[in-house]
């Protein structure tokens, strides 16, 4: 298996405030890692350094061997990772179908653009059921799934998933989640960064907790699943 | 009870050292020989011409002052400054000739309508900020002006044409200048001496931080509007003493350019240091001068006539000091020199 | 000891959202309490309530039994209330010791400073807090740390009775979250009435007594921090459906 991202010794500072501390992170291709953590653990920081929201203050990313960190974030995703981000920032204004669109604005080929359509409208019914609605009008749940059907669009080689299951109902977060699932069987590698440690450890193969910046223990769901640390990065007991 | 007085006592009598101190430092020694030449300048010539572009000058710079004060110590900048600056002098000149007032009398009418004014301009603004007051400020200015030229009361308030044929401040211009040279240095030592005071530091901190303050415990309403009420008062002075040298005042006075004079001035010469309102204004005036000049070389020449208007070439410096020397244009000259001035002291 | 702040049925609401809803408990003069919550549970807004930055739409906030309930900010500071920020602000041009004195300025605050002079009263709250070398230093060259610090300082200021931390460690190295706690433990000995929030809990877990916590707006337990940490729906918000298992 190819290593497709890997982030060394990377630090970031937002003025003095400390972000990230030496993370050092490897995903391989085809794999569903999820990033777990408190707030203001930096879990999204940790995805806008990747994607080219912020430029990392120390160490390097590697990208299909490619150096990218210091790179501009448009660069970064015409390489082929898509970042949904948090709080989804949608085109409010624009329907469904634009949006999606939009998403799909670096695909050079159009036959491609109907294959991933097509896969998106299959992970997500409800979308297509709305092409035509504004998606300022859509609820939370289906705004959600817009922002993941948008990132899909740009057949992105790694996705950046960052908090899809903010301001969720239960019930929504898990066809969400199921959503993920399928996008991990059909190959594409994902990151996952998420506050809801017990869904995100439904879905990923590899967990990397996050506190203050740094990572403090990693494994799968069953070496985790037990770990009273997770209890005490996130209520501090 | 006794700490005060024993403060006090400490500064009065630290005062002769002190200034000992300043004269050798170069802001000291420059102030210094400034004021020197500016006192010495009427014994030197007493063509009314001369006299008169300084008196110009001394006046812009009470004006010029009076701004900076409000914007580079509250951190309220004004684009209607006009305002105070017109009203004091319709009522210095009211006064002078319909009242028969002495100009020191008409002086104070004058000051106290420009206060009066800024308490009301300081209420109206509170809830401004930023452009929305500098906006909020231009507009009062501007509704000023119509109201005086062609509003419902215009007849009352003399319309078009004003009133003209004010009283001078003197018929001598030395005793014009002399008087108005004493209001400066008074202007200058009176506002800085307010910012280095506690309510100072109070509006410093309104400046830098509105809502840090209110949560520190201060009444920032309150303070915003004394700091108008303090600004208005200089800048009406200037309106006062403005109207009993050009003798007439009409409804251009509250025109924006004049707001925009004062606030060249005072960026020009370094927002935030009120004495530099004196080296803006000058440098402003004595430009003006020389550039009337370079139009009466040849009249038909449009570019010529273009650069020969202040207000196109202080708009075009304004632009480039707002992008690249946000601190002044004189500072940096000022910085170099005083590095000469050290190399000159062997330091 | 008595009620020193109670808040009841305090609920804000934004178009659409209802950041606080309907919330009440008390605090008690010389306690030491913490306010827990996951993201956008309402901690800064309660705290924005009770300082007067911002007005609930239903609901009283009384100190020491008086209502000062949408009460402008400034009159509550000089009750007694003082506060830190999340996002450390400061007055960027002006020394650390006029940092301070602006504080020792407020009515107040000035009552007491004037006995010993506003200057040396702000420099001896810049000693309290270790910043007393940097006093004639601007904020902007300093660390986050000593950021931090000074916000406390300036809340000192003001003779507060009752002391709002928001975040005070968020952004720091571990040593200096340790010397904020040392600090923040040194005035709560001196008398006041201390009530943070953080998301940092590793520090406040350990730091306070009396714990209370919130999610989505709502009131949901307070106790011991080894008993809210504990309570299933606290875990629930924190960690996601079916987190009792990490209890």
């Amino acid at each position: 298996m190819n290593n497709l991202l890997e982030m060394r010794k990377i630090y970031h500072y937002y003025g003095k405030a400390r972000a990230l501390e030496e993370i050092n992170l490897t995903i391989e291709e085809s794999a569903l890692d999820a990033v777990i953590g408190p707030n203001g653990a930096g879990k999204s920081t940790l995805l806008r350094v990747i994607s080219g929201l912020e430029e990392p203050d120390r160490g390097k990313i590697e990208f299909l061997g490619e150096r990218i960190d210091g790179l501009k974030a448009y660069k970064i995703a015409k390489k082929g990772i898509a970042h949904c981000p948090e709080r989804r920032r949608l085109f409010y204004d624009m329907s469904v179908m634009e949006n999606l669109e939009m998403g799909a604005y670096t695909l050079k080929n159009r036959k491609k653009f109907h294959e991933l359509l097509d896969f998106v409208f299959e992970v997500f019914p409800r979308l297509k059921e709305r092409k035509k609605q504004r998606a300022g009008t859509l609820s939370g749940g289906e705004q959600q799934m817009l922002a993941i059907g948008r990132a899909i669009m740009a057949n992105p080689k790694l996705l950046l998933l960052d908090e899809p299951s903010l301001g969720l109902a239960p019930k929504i977060k898990n066809k969400i989640f199921d959503a993920v699932n399928k996008i991990k069987k059909e190959g594409t590698t994902t990151l996952l960064v998420e506050q809801d440690a017990i869904l995100a450890m439904e879905v990923g193969e590899n967990i990397h907790l996050l506190e203050e910046g740094k990572i403090e223990m990693r494994g799968t769901k069953e070496q985790l699943e037990k770990e009273p640390r997770i209890k005490k990065v996130y209520l501090g007991i | 009870m006794s700490l005060n007085i024993q403060k006090f006592r400490e500064k009065f009598i630290g005062f002769p050292t002190y200034l000992k101190h300043w004269v050798f430092t170069f802001k000291g020694g420059m102030t210094l020989f400034c004021l020197f030449i500016l006192f010495l300048f009427p014994i030197v010539t007493q063509n009314p011409y001369f006299l008169g572009i300084f008196i110009l000058a001394m006046i812009y710079t009470i004006f010029a002052a009076s701004w900076d004060f409000l914007a580079g110590f509250t951190g309220q900048v004004s684009f209607g400054h006009a305002i105070f600056f017109g009203l004091s002098a319709y009522g210095v000149s009211a006064t002078l000739v319909f009242n028969n007032f002495t100009w020191w009398g008409a002086l104070l009418v004058g000051v106290t309508i420009a206060v009066t004014t800024g308490f009301i301009v300081g209420i109206i603004c509170l809830r401004l900020k930023g452009p929305y007051l500098a906006l909020g400020t231009m507009v009062i200015a501007i509704m000023l002006q119509d109201l005086f030229k062609i509003g419902q009361l215009k007849d009352y308030l003399w319309g078009d044409q004003g009133i003209n044929d004010v009283p001078p401040l003197s018929n001598s211009s030395t005793v014009v200048y002399y008087t108005i040279l004493i209001f400066m240095i008074i202007t200058i030592i009176v506002l800085i001496q307010i910012t280095k005071t506690n309510i100072g530091t109070i509006f410093k901190s309104i400046r830098d931080d509105e809502t840090g303050a209110e949560t520190s415990g201060i009444n920032t309403t309150k303070y915003k509007v004394i700091a108008f009420m303090i600004s208005s008062a200089f800048a009406g002075l200037a309106g006062g003493f403005y109207a009993m040298y050009i003798r007439s005042v009409g409804p251009l006075i509250f025109q924006p350019l004049y707001s925009f004079y004062v606030l060249i001035m005072a960026a020009l010469g370094g927002i935030a240091t009120i004495s530099g309102s004196a080296l803006g204004a000058f440098t402003f005036i004595f430009l003006s001068e020389i550039l009337r000049d370079l139009n009466e070389l040849d009249p038909s020449n449009a570019l010529l006539t273009a650069f020969s208007d202040p207000a196109f070439i202080f708009s075009v410096i304004l632009i480039i000091m707002i992008r690249f020397v946000s601190q002044g244009l004189l500072r940096p000259i000022l910085e170099h020199l005083k590095e000469f001035w050290d190399i000159l002291l062997g330091r | 000891m008595g009620v020193i702040l109670e808040i009841k049925n305090l609920t804000k609401k934004y178009s659409g959202l209802t950041a606080v809803n309907d919330f009440s408990f008390e605090i008690h003069r010389g306690e030491f309490v913490g306010l827990i919550g996951p993201n956008g549970a309402g901690k800064t807004t309660i705290f924005n309530l009770i300082s007067g930055l911002e007005r609930p739409n239903s609901g009283a906030v009384r100190f020491d039994g008086r209502d000062i309930t949408g009460m402008k900010p400034y009159k509550i500071v000089n009750l007694g209330i003082a506060r830190t920020f999340q996002l450390v602000r400061s007055f960027r041009f002006m020394t650390l010791l006029d940092n301070i004195s602006v504080s020792c300025l407020s009515s107040r605050g000035k009552e007491v400073a004037k006995q010993y002079g506003i200057d040396e009263y702000a420099s001896s709250i810049l000693a309290a807090v270790g910043l007393v070398d940097k006093a004639r230093i601007p904020p902007i060259i300093l660390p986050h740390g000593d950021l931090r610090k000074l916000q406390i300082g300036k809340a000192l200021g003001t003779n507060p009775q009752l002391l709002l931390l928001d975040e005070p460690f968020s952004g720091l190295s571990h040593e200096e979250q340790k010397g904020i706690t040392d600090l923040i433990i040194k005035l709560h000995d001196d008398g006041v009435t201390v009530f943070m929030t953080g998301h940092v809990l590793r520090e406040l877990m350990h730091l306070v007594p009396r714990v209370v916590a919130m999610h989505q707006g709502k009131f949901i337990t307070e106790g011991s921090p080894q008993e809210v940490a504990n309570n299933k729906i606290v875990l629930e918000a924190y960690l996601g459906k079916g987190s009792e298992q990490l209890a």
